[in-house]
């Protein structure tokens, strides 16, 4: 009879650590399933912006192992921003994303008037009738480091231009589309991981940029392709 | 009795329901900007105050809503540009980071954009994550018809 008890526990306790098993693997699938790029609709589609993980949902699918998460913008743009009302610094960045500038990585055009020059210094690659050339024999190396082709890529930067420019460089250059997200821009972002940049007080006005965790490309560590 | 009750009280529901419907879908007569944005093709940077003010004067008027650190309201910026030298109706511009706290920040989800007012009331606005509005972004002539099935114009 004792004996009899003793197995009708056990077997309880076999069912139960199945039971809780089998739940926590399945929230653990379902809160890690990422649905396939798709692009949303209106003119925000120009850019690639992604339908289902976007500015409103990204904090769904923040800190997974096999993504990186990558914020296009420089931490001061040399454009003269001011003039037209407006902030040339990064005043804010979504937690966990880094700064990667694609100003840095391929030349820039189609910027308003009233801005005037924006960066026009050394990059990675330059982009030509359509054609990306690198300019250092590192270029590639640097891109596929920072955007390593075995992980899922978020791309972030304002309002997701820069984004998708670099969404666009890195299927042209072979990456897999179905991979790479284009998040869309920080301006719309209402989650609960916003890390402010920006701090105001007694009318003076200074940026915390030791709290973002930015990749520098130094081109003077780098070779020219002849 | 109790059925002819019941009769006349849905009868009442449906009227109502039908005047309501006939109220909210009814067109907004078309009217004009005031006088000064008329004549030229100004495109004027404003801030939070100065918006509140054209809302509590009740003035009607156009406002381009941009990000000036993005390239993303570039293309539209050229569309309302060419729409400004065409027809000469100035518009002010306002820079989507600062619409918190605004009127705006309910209706405006994304920019850019472009709100029509009316007496200080949006009346309609652009909305970059609707397919129905792409071609007035990218196109002088979808824009135009769009404004002025609301503006009227004066040229």
């Amino acid at each position: 009879m004792k004996n009899k008890k003793v197995i009708l526990i056990i077997i309880i306790m076999i069912i139960l650590v199945v039971l809780i098993s089998s739940l926590l693997f399945f929230i653990n699938d379902k809160q890690n399933k990422l649905p396939k790029p798709e692009v949303t609709t209106g003119v925000r589609a120009e850019f690639g912006i992604d339908k289902n993980v976007n500015e409103e949902t990204i904090d769904n699918y923040l800190g997974r192992s096999d993504s990186v998460y990558r914020d296009m913008r420089m931490l001061k743009d040399p454009g003269n921003y001011e003039a037209i009302g407006g902030d040339s610094y990064l005043s804010g960045f979504v937690n966990g994303f880094e700064v990667v500038p694609f100003p840095y990585v391929v030349n820039v055009s189609g910027l308003p008037e009233d801005v005037g020059q924006t960066y026009t210094g050394k990059t990675l690659f330059t982009l030509k009738d359509g054609k990306y050339t690198a300019n250092y024999e590192e270029s590639m190396d640097v891109l596929e480091y920072l955007f390593p082709k075995d992980k899922y890529i978020f791309l972030m930067c304002g309002g997701g231009g820069y984004a998708g420019m670099m969404k666009n460089m890195l299927i042209e250059l072979g990456w897999d589309k179905n991979k790479i997200y284009n998040v869309g821009g920080y301006w719309y972002y209402k989650g609960k991981n916003n890390v402010s940049v920006k701090r105001t007080i007694n009318d003076e006005t200074t940026y915390d940029f030791w709290k973002i965790p930015y990749h520098d490309i130094d081109f003077s560590t780098l070779h020219e392709v002849k | 009795m109790k059925k002819k009750v019941i009769i006349g009280f849905v009868a009442l529901i449906l009227l109502i329901v039908i005047c309501l419907l006939i109220f909210i879908n009814k067109p907004v007569e078309k009217f004009y900007l005031e006088n000064k944005y008329y004549g030229n093709n100004n495109l004027t940077e404003i801030n939070v105050k100065t918006l509140n003010k054209l809302i509590d004067d009740k003035e009607s008027f156009g406002l381009f809503i941009y990000e000036p650190s993005c390239i993303t309201s570039n293309e539209f910026n050229e569309v309302l540009s060419s729409f400004q030298k065409e027809n000469n109706i100035e518009f002010y511009k306002f820079p989507f980071s600062q619409i918190k706290g605004t009127s705006l920040e309910k209706e405006i989800k994304y920019y850019p954009s472009f709100v029509i007012y009316k007496d200080g009331n949006i009346i309609d606005f652009l909305k970059a994550d609707d397919d129905e509005d792409t071609n007035r972004y990218k196109n002088k002539d979808d824009f135009k018809n769009w404004f002025f099935s609301y503006v009227k114009s004066k040229s």
